[in-house]
């Protein structure tokens, strides 16, 4: 369809005009068969255009029909071509007004298609109607502006003939050079299509720049040359102008007779093709020529035609017709600017906005990003202080739970001396009354054994009275969260008290559970600073591991294995070691790595928290000491906790 | 009568000494301490069947009275002393296996020193 448009209009079909007649009628026949389709309009230009160079006005019925069934069938293509052959038709025929607007709206279907080379001949068309009416400033600019167009496509007859036009717009101007500069360019482009018909019309026009420019000979030599070429292709437009050329050269040189031929030739053609302004042109030369010649009859005959022609050409009524029309161009012209201006606006706004809505989309992206981060670290804040809660509830219920197992063995512990406080107080009573006989009796030195040995008991009673208090203290020390106050405290103490609250736990818990427990006190050892209810704890944690370690072990039956928990503490480097060792299973390797991680347990489910390790850890840890353990499987685990010594 | 007791608790020998001390003034009862069973093991083999009555404590570290009882009982069965198993657990459990063991009584701490004062008589 592309190739319809360009091709279907003028000079595609005019290189042999030999058979023409023949095409033409067969074309004609296609038509009236044809179905009222974009074929019948492609075979109505086709006709169109072939009938163009000898009868403008046939050409102008079939573009007429051609544009007026693209238009019902709404084949733009069509309408815009057909517009083009009518424009040009309706031009030759005289008919400006018409022509004009028809080219105008060739134009702008163009525009629309976004066919720049369609576009381009438009706008060559618009000129040479300009150039037609004398405008030739208009012209140019028309022409001008086309050859732009199409200096960036290939080179077609259209442009040669737009080019040429150029050059006899400029010989209107008076600027012959340009002229001659512009139709030699056309004659240099025709010779890749060697186009006859434009031949014939750059010839002419070279003619005419050399006859304006005073130089005959070469002038007539390029009207002859022109004249030859016309009479090969056998058409009537150029032969006819060419005639005129040579009448109006020969009256020139006073050549009356030889003007005379030519411009009745010319006429003839001129009539032929309906060609009001040839026909005006030659009947002004053909009345001045009669004047000439004294023919007055003849000359009253032309000037008849052309007064009558002038006024249907140049009239009033088309003069306005035309000044309505350019006036419609030009406000059309500003209407195109202003839209293009608005376009442009509108595209900086959409581009403006666009940005605007790219960045609002960032912003509420990064935003929504934001915003959920946000949200991640409230739940990761919450989930965190849940955490901590819970591993301070832990923290809480392990110290409970071994607060448990102790409580059997503080009932016991407490029971021991209260037993001893009560009998020691009751035989007390009973020395006493014996005291006060023997002292009735006389016997003083009696009395005063006596008196000695209530001093003693009264010791007793006040030892063990220290001994319940001290152990209702350390429990209710380890029941209470750790103050984090660093005392000096007596390790040794601390050691034999922890050692007897867990060795009676277990026993209260279990019965069958016994043990064996050693201590190997340092006793040089000077009191140091730490908090006891947490070191407390950690000895606690590990003597009752090494006692549960045993009593797994005493439950194999292994005879002469005697289950023993040995807690020792020495001084070794300036630093205080307290070791809790027994001969239990030992810890396998694997499990080694292990023992000091939250949450680890070897005991079955429900039985350890699996936290008291791991604490142990954190307290040294946190008293600026360390623990570690050197085990040796089915043999011995030794716990080895080192405090600085101060 | 020569009595032994044992108790991991220091102080329960002054405490029979002084509870006693008419007892032993007189010559009536002799009282020997063991700290531990391993103690009581050691004095019963140097002293054979010295020890008319043994007063045993049951929790005790290292060997246990009831451990004691049984190889008391093993030991020396003609004729073995009397035993008598004091405990501040005077739950069922240790009182059968007491008995079990052949524990010839079964007294709760405190001790109602009248109660044992009665009891010694009698076997006296």
């Amino acid at each position: 369809m592309k190739n319809f448009i360009l091709f279907v209009i003028l000079f595609s079909h005019a290189v042999n005009s030999i058979g023409q007649d023949r095409v033409i009628d067969s074309l004609s026949n296609l038509i009236s068969k044809s179905a009222e389709d974009t074929n019948r309009v492609k075979l109505l230009l086709n006709l169109s255009d072939r009938t163009y160079f000898n009868s403008p006005a046939i050409s102008l019925e079939y573009s007429k029909k051609a544009v007026e069934l693209s238009r019902k069938l709404g084949f733009t293509e069509g309408i815009a071509s057909a517009l083009n052959l009518a424009g040009e038709a309706s031009r030759l025929t005289g008919n400006y007004p018409q022509a004009l607007r028809m080219q105008l709206e060739a134009l702008e279907h163009y525009r629309k298609l976004k066919n720049p080379n369609a576009e381009a001949n438009s706008l060559s068309f618009i000129g040479i109607i300009y150039m037609d009416l004398s405008e030739y400033h208009q012209a140019l600019s028309y022409l001008l502006s086309a050859d732009h167009i199409r200096q960036n496509l290939p080179s077609s007859p259209n442009r040669v003939f737009a080019l040429a036009n150029i050059g006899i717009s400029y010989i209107l101007l008076n600027k012959p050079d340009s002229g001659l500069y512009y139709l030699r360019i056309a004659k240099k482009h025709n010779s890749e299509f060697n186009h006859p018909q434009l031949n014939s019309f750059i010839l002419r026009n070279i003619g005419k720049v050399y006859n304006e420019t005073g130089k005959p000979d070469s002038a007539l030599y390029y009207y002859y040359a022109a004249l030859q070429n016309s009479k090969i292709t056998n058409e009537s437009i150029n032969l006819g102008t060419i005639q005129l050329s040579l009448a109006e050269f020969y009256y020139k040189l006073r050549q009356y007779d030889s003007s005379l031929f030519y411009a009745r030739k010319a006429i003839k053609e001129s009539q032929r093709t309906s060609q009001k302004s040839k026909i005006l042109e030659t009947s002004s030369l053909l009345v001045e020529l009669h004047r000439a010649t004294n023919n007055l009859d003849s000359a009253f005959y032309y000037e008849d035609i052309v007064t009558s022609l002038q006024d249907s050409l140049y009239g009033k009524e088309k003069f306005k017709q035309l000044q309505l029309l350019m006036l419609e161009e030009q406000q059309k012209q500003q209407e195109i600017s202003r839209e293009q201006e608005h376009f442009r606006n509108k595209t900086k706004m959409i581009a403006l906005w666009s940005i605007v809505g790219v960045i609002l989309i960032i912003v509420v992206i990064l935003y929504r990003n934001n915003r959920h981060k946000q949200k991640t670290n409230q739940v990761l804040e919450a989930t965190l202080s849940n955490l901590k809660q819970t591993q301070a509830q832990l923290v809480q219920s392990e110290k409970m739970a071994s607060l448990g197992e102790l409580t059997a063995g503080i009932a016991h512990e407490i029971q021991n001396p209260l037993n001893f406080m009560n009998n020691f107080s009751e035989v007390n009573k009973e020395l006493l009354e014996e005291m006060k006989e023997e002292m009735n009796s006389g016997n003083n030195s009696q009395a005063k054994d006596i008196a000695d040995d209530v001093i003693k008991n009264e010791e007793k009673i006040n030892h063990h009275g220290k001994r319940a208090d001290a152990i209702v203290k350390g429990m209710l020390q380890h029941s209470r969260s750790s103050s984090g106050q660093k005392v000096l405290t007596d390790i040794n103490a601390l050691c034999d008290e922890y050692l007897r609250l867990s060795y009676h736990g277990l026993r209260a818990k279990d019965k069958s559970f016994n043990a064996k427990f050693e201590t190997g006190l340092d006793n040089s050892i000077e009191k140091i600073n730490i908090v006891p209810q947490d070191i407390g704890r950690v000895l606690l944690n590990l003597i009752n591991n090494a006692f549960y370690a045993v009593s797994e072990k005493a439950k194999q039956n292994i005879s002469g294995y005697t289950p023993t928990v040995t807690i020792s503490t020495k001084r070794i480097n300036g630093k205080l070691e307290i070791s809790v060792a027994d001969n239990g299973n030992g810890i396998p390797e694997t499990v080694k790595e292990k023992i000091f991680q939250p949450f680890f347990t070897t005991k079955p489910t429900g039985q350890g928290t699996g936290l008291g390790l791991s604490l142990s850890y954190d307290i040294v840890k946190a008293h600026g000491g360390e623990i570690k353990v050197d085990t040796k499987e089915r043999e011995w685990t030794n716990f080895i906790i080192l405090l600085p010594n101060k | 009568m020569k009595i032994l007791v044992v108790d991991d608790e220091q102080d329960v020998k002054i405490l029979f000494e002084q509870r006693f001390r008419k007892e032993i003034k007189n010559n009536e009862i002799d009282f020997v301490f063991a700290f531990s069973g391993e103690e009581a093991l050691v004095y019963l083999n140097e002293n054979n069947h010295e020890a008319v009555l043994i007063l045993s404590d049951i929790n005790m570290p290292g060997m246990s009275g009831l451990d004691l009882l049984g190889k008391i009982k093993q030991k020396y069965n003609a004729p073995p002393p009397r035993v008598m198993m004091i405990t501040a657990y005077g739950d069922k459990e240790n009182y059968e296996t007491a008995m079990k063991l052949g524990a010839d009584d079964f007294l709760t701490k405190p001790v109602e020193f009248s109660l044992l004062k009665e009891k010694l008589k009698s076997i006296q």
